[in-house]
């Protein structure tokens, strides 16, 4: 090796290694971390100067924008339930933005993110909620049982809220948790009273159908709480796991077609619907279906099997038919729909996440009000609301902290009708009486797990 | 040009610039951890890059960052198994699973501190791992692969049957002790820390350096060449001495014990919620397929090659979540959603990996290096 | 008697469905040695391109199946000239984990093109049933029968007889001999591509005929069918078929009465019991009830 080389080739190494670190520290030093990131933010003003709110997680008081969170499948077959949800959280904020926004002032921008719900893969909630939560004021949508579980930890270190989009009765409870209508466990036990009471069906063969995760047990909790209290013996109770992850029902719907059940009280995701009554249907096992709200889809009023739910399907929700004028905030909903959600066809996971985005508004205005958006404020905001109203869609909801709320204790059962899918979705009232009515066992139902 | 210059013991002394380059004539030269300059300087400057990090980075980078801490412990496992001993296996994610309801159970239920929980998770994974070895030596290849995806099928069953380790409705809440002694990295105000994804970071990067060590050290003991006799000509190796039943079992064992390891981290600490649904199954073989990337982009036997595997393969993704403005395509409303393109991306990653660099980023950077040190003259 | 009769044929049916997904994996395993876990893939290609011919162009359902049937042959010889020849050679190992990268490719693929939503293929057959020994048995189920028997007997008459077939057995048993009389391992492999291609768009369509089952799940049959695989041999046709039958009635009939038969168990366990089959299997007799014994060189 020549001298010039030798001297070259370590000076040549320094510069390599100078380079590297410099570029290091840029790199660490371009992704800095600011004093208010982490989320412990004590900044807000209780409402000391008249219309100028502090800045806050989320809040941008130059833009005048607050930014809630949605956690959402939107890569999994769930998006049947999840689009139609998510629009209505969307029409309702771009209604209240066009006149203004809340207080008047305030426009909110929703921010979505996927948390694959339905594929099985539990873990994506907490990721996405990771790269959200500083960036948001709350959590406007969490859509599934497992999901929601799995950042309460989270929610709670952050002193953040959320509202899930599914109805466990536990999520009462919870003190970050911003739950909005009457949970699974009443829908079914509401149900079962229909049933015995009002659907000729003292005496007959109850039996359930359930997913084997949290939100099935939570429709099978319920229904076992009820059948204790009715005195309805369960003939036979199957769990099935869902065909998205490589599950099967074939064997459990033969099971209950053995034990001659008459009822079948069904929890499941819409695309395990489909596929449960295709098998019933093959089997020619025709028992009253009765389903906890997330059942349904649309898809359910078509074909063959539209004309097999029209016999022998009911669905267990909560609210007015779609289209109903007589309830208050109709109108204002289809209008909200006509302008800025037009393609939406009627569908009761639009009015939910209406109704939801309307709840969640409510608590913002009152943290405008108290001066205060930081996590803090819509926290002393959600705790001190005392009612949460929904304009005559489900009754007004005693709200607070978890001491001080209570659930809707209401249902309404709808039939399917394949003919009106395009005016209400193809979900009637079963009868007149099957509007929004709570029974007795209804009230007595705990909110747990 | 190397000079000879003898000490007044008579020992033969290199002149500095070979002693950098790491091409002593000493076969203990070559079996240092460290052995040159070069490598000892980079291992000082990735601590202090790690020391630095929680107080430069926000907490979603944090938060990834663990993640991909965790998934490289797991892989140095996996590396183990794979990448030295030569034994297939796709069903890593269920050692992940025991050492999260280890976790759960010894640290979250029996509330015993993180030292006690950790080192169960290890021993624990371990034993589990080494109930699995037997399998290793009646099936060869492909059929281990799919006995090792029975297995996550198998697991999904018994976690969903054993309510009382794994709670009901498949899911479970953790909440564990993460302090060593008088330092908890939940809460390390008195560093001017104010988020719990900070002392975390520092918790986990910690541990994935001491797995790291751990398992270079393995690689150069005679164990480690017994495991990579065992992956190259295991019948030979049998021949001359090397028991095959010890070595893959203790394989497995060891790659359990690290999976484990990583899944208590994980589940544990940063998803602090066990999803049976998640962890095995279906998604369980995802996830084991995760890995098995890992350790093909990082390069299967090496040791940082998984640690920049998982960054790759984990943080890629979430890195990309962050920017969205890179790609403009990528978007809900627009031509593929972010899941979607993470899908594909993976596996368009792992065909060009195999098609191209199979040996990994470890191949890729040592031809690097030695294109860089003989420079002008092409290795 | 008619319940033995639904869970039997019944599962039959299903079982059919399982043989058919594990023809394609035999063809690739049995001409190049790699279990090609792109069969999943391979069969939403399938599917959903029967489903774009039948339901979005309108095409009758008897035309939409052989086209669906050539696009999943000319998919499969596509991967085979993209990616497969260039991994000859290579470990069966990288091989394995090439296909499941194409896995996750070509299911993307098919779900930015045809989304996520739950698709119709509009079989003729629907949820139609036809009564035998008392029992309603699917006719979509008959009819998987049907085509796995001829198509088994096919494949069969095809190794045995035909030249391309030879060709096949004789690469797959020895490469370098194989090409030193002169066949061309590129021809061999092409074919079995094709031919795995093309019966995995079949056992898609059969999988998915029933109304509203046409989603991204369906490539989990692909996983479900390994057992099947398994039991009967990695590179056995007739075994795949057995397999198939046997682990779809088996299935049915774990189904129904763990529950009952052995409660401690639960009833989930009929999920997990086709594995528990193939671990049994692999452990005492791993080349399966007809797979050929494997004998390995020092």
């Amino acid at each position: 090796m020549s001298l010039s080389q030798s001297r070259t080739a370590p000076v040549r190494r320094k510069v390599l290694a100078g380079g590297l670190a410099l570029a290091l520290a840029v790199s660490l030093a371009a992704c800095g971390r600011s004093s208010d990131s982490s989320g412990n933010d004590n900044q807000g003003t209780s409402g000391g100067k008249t219309g100028e709110l502090a800045a806050a997680p989320g809040f941008d008081p130059t833009t005048k924008t607050i930014t809630l969170g949605v956690l959402t499948p939107t890569s999994t077959t769930a998006k049947l339930i999840s689009d139609p949800l998510t629009a209505g959280n969307k029409a309702f904020y771009d209604q209240l933005n066009a006149s203004g926004g809340i207080d008047g002032k305030y426009k909110v921008k929703l921010e979505v993110k996927d948390n694959k719900y339905g594929s099985g893969d539990n873990t994506a909630t907490a990721t996405a909620y990771g790269q959200m939560k500083d960036n948001v004021v709350a959590f406007q949508q969490v859509l599934g049982t497992d999901p929601v579980h799995s950042i309460l930890s989270d929610l709670e270190d952050d002193n953040i809220i959320a509202a899930p989009a599914t109805l466990d009765a536990e999520w009462y409870q919870e003190a970050n948790l911003m739950p909005i209508m009457a949970p699974y466990q009443v829908e079914v036990a509401n149900a079962l009273w229909y049933y015995v009471n009002k659907m000729d069906g003292k005496g007959k063969k109850v039996c359930t159908l359930t997913s084997d995760d949290g939100y099935g047990n939570a429709g099978l909790n319920g229904v076992k709480f009820a059948a204790g209290k009715l005195n309805v013996d369960l003939t036979n109770t199957q769990k099935f796991k869902s065909a998205l992850t490589g599950g099967s029902y074939d064997a459990q719907v033969q099971s209950l077609q053995q034990s001659n059940c008459d009822a079948v009280f069904l929890t499941s995701l819409p695309s395990d619907t489909l596929g449960i009554f295709n098998a019933a249907i093959s089997k020619n096992f025709a028992p009253m279906w009765i389903g906890t709200s997330p059942t349904w889809i649309n898809l359910l009023a078509a074909g063959d099997v539209g004309k097999y739910s029209a016999e022998h399907y009911v669905v267990a929700a909560e609210g007015p038919e779609w289209g109903d004028m007589s309830v208050a905030g109709m109108e204002k909903m289809l209008d909200a729909v006509k302008k800025y959600a037009p393609k939406t066809e009627p569908n009761f996971y639009f009015s939910f996440g209406y109704l939801q985005a309307m709840a969640m508004s409510q608590i913002l205005a009152k943290a405008v009000k108290d001066g205060d958006l930081s996590r803090d404020g819509v926290m002393k905001a959600m705790n001190s609301i005392g009612k949460l109203t929904f304009d005559g869609a489900v009754a007004d909801q005693k709200y607070g902290a978890p001491d001080d709320r209570e659930p809707q204790r209401e249902t309404t059962i709808f039939k399917v009708t394949p003919d009106t899918v395009k005016t209400n979705g193809g979900l009637t009232l079963y009868a007149k009486d099957a509007m929004n009515f709570t029974s007795d066992v209804a009230k007595q139902v705990p909110l747990t797990n | 040009m190397t000079t000879l210059a003898t000490a007044p013991e008579g020992r033969v002394r290199l002149s500095s610039r070979s002693r950098a380059r790491g091409l002593g004539t000493r076969a203990s030269a070559q079996l240092r951890a460290f052995p040159s300059r070069w490598s000892r300087i980079g291992l000082v400057v990735l601590a202090l890059v790690v020391v630095a990090a929680p107080f430069q980075l926000t907490d979603d980078w944090l938060q990834v960052l663990s993640v991909c801490g965790c998934f490289a412990i797991a892989a140095i496992g996996l590396n183990l198994l794979s990448g030295y001993t030569g034994q297939v296996s796709l069903g890593h994610a269920f050692f992940l699973a025991v050492g999260g309801y280890v976790a759960a159970n010894i640290g979250d239920k029996a509330g015993l501190p993180f030292i006690v929980w950790i080192l169960a998770a290890a021993a624990i994974g371990a034993a589990i791992g080494a109930l699995i070895g037997p399998f290793a030596l009646r099936l060869q290849g492909n059929y281990l692969a799919i006995v090792t995806i029975a297995l996550l099928f198998l697991s999904e069953y018994l976690f969903n049957k054993w309510t009382n380790i794994t709670g009901g409705g498949g899911n479970l809440s953790v909440n564990v002790p993460i302090s060593i002694g008088p330092v908890d990295f939940a809460d390390l105000g008195s560093v001017g820390f104010d988020s719990r994804w900070q002392g975390v970071f520092w918790l986990i990067w910690i541990l994935v350096a001491l797995a790291a060590l751990l398992a270079r050290n393995l690689v150069r003991s005679r164990a480690g060449r017994a495991m990579q006799a065992v992956r190259d000509r295991d019948l030979a190796a049998e021949v001359i001495g090397v028991s095959m039943f010890r070595y893959k079992l203790g394989a497995f064992a060891v790659s359990s014990a690290f999976a484990a390891v990583g899944g208590a981290l994980y589940l544990g600490v940063i998803q602090r919620n066990i999803s049976v649904s998640s962890i095995s199954g279906i998604q369980g073989f995802v996830l084991s397929i995760t890995f098995v990337a890992i350790i093909i982009a990082g390069g299967m036997g090496s040791v940082w090659g998984s640690i920049v595997g998982a960054l790759i393969v984990q943080g890629l993704p979430q890195a990309l979540a962050t920017q969205p403005d890179l790609l403009p395509f990528v978007g809900d409303d627009k031509a593929i959603t972010l899941t979607s393109f993470n899908n594909l991306l993976f596996g368009v990653l792992i065909v060009v990996f195999l098609l191209f660099e199979p040996q990994g980023i470890a191949a890729l950077w040592r031809r690097l290096k030695a294109r860089i040190t003989a420079w002008p003259s092409r290795p | 008697m008619s319940a033995l009769a639904d869970m039997v044929l019944n599962g039959a049916g299903a079982g059919a469905v399982w043989a058919l997904v594990g023809l394609g994996f035999v063809i690739i395993y049995k001409s190049t040695g790699v279990i090609n876990f792109a069969q999943g893939g391979l069969m939403l290609v399938g599917a959903y391109v029967a489903y774009n011919m039948h339901v979005t162009w309108g095409w009758p359902f008897w035309v939409s199946i052989p086209g669906a049937v050539i696009v999943g042959a000319l998919v499969g010889m596509l991967l085979e000239f993209l990616v497969l020849r260039h991994m000859i050679g290579k470990p069966p190992f990288s091989q394995l984990m090439v296909t499941l990268g194409l896995l996750f490719v070509l299911q993307e693929i098919c779900a930015n093109i045809w989304g996520l939503d739950q698709l119709d293929l509009a079989s003729p057959w629907g949820n139609d049933t036809v009564s035998i020994l008392g029992a309603p048995i699917r006719v979509d189920g008959l009819w998987t029968i049907v085509l796995a028997a001829i198509l088994v007997t096919g494949f069969f008459v095809f190794f045995r007889y035909s030249r391309i077939g030879l060709s096949m057995r004789a690469t797959a048993l020895d490469f370098e001999a194989a090409a030193a009389q002169g066949i061309n391992p590129r021809t061999v492999y092409q074919a079995s591509w094709a031919i795995a291609g093309a019966v995995a768009a079949l056992a898609a369509v059969m999988a998915a005929a029933a109304p509203n089952s046409l989603t991204p799940a369906l490539q989990l049959s692909a996983l479900i069918a390994f057992p099947a695989i398994i039991l009967g041999g990695l590179d056995s046709p007739a075994g795949a078929i057995v397999g198939g039958l046997v682990i779809g009635i088996g299935n049915n009939i774990a189904a129904r009465y763990f529950g009952d038969w052995m409660p401690w168990l639960g009833q989930s366990f009929a999920g997990v019991f086709p594995y528990v089959i193939m671990i049994a299997v692999l452990l005492v007799r791993p080349y399966g009830l007809f797979g050929t014994k494997e004998v390995r060189r020092i």
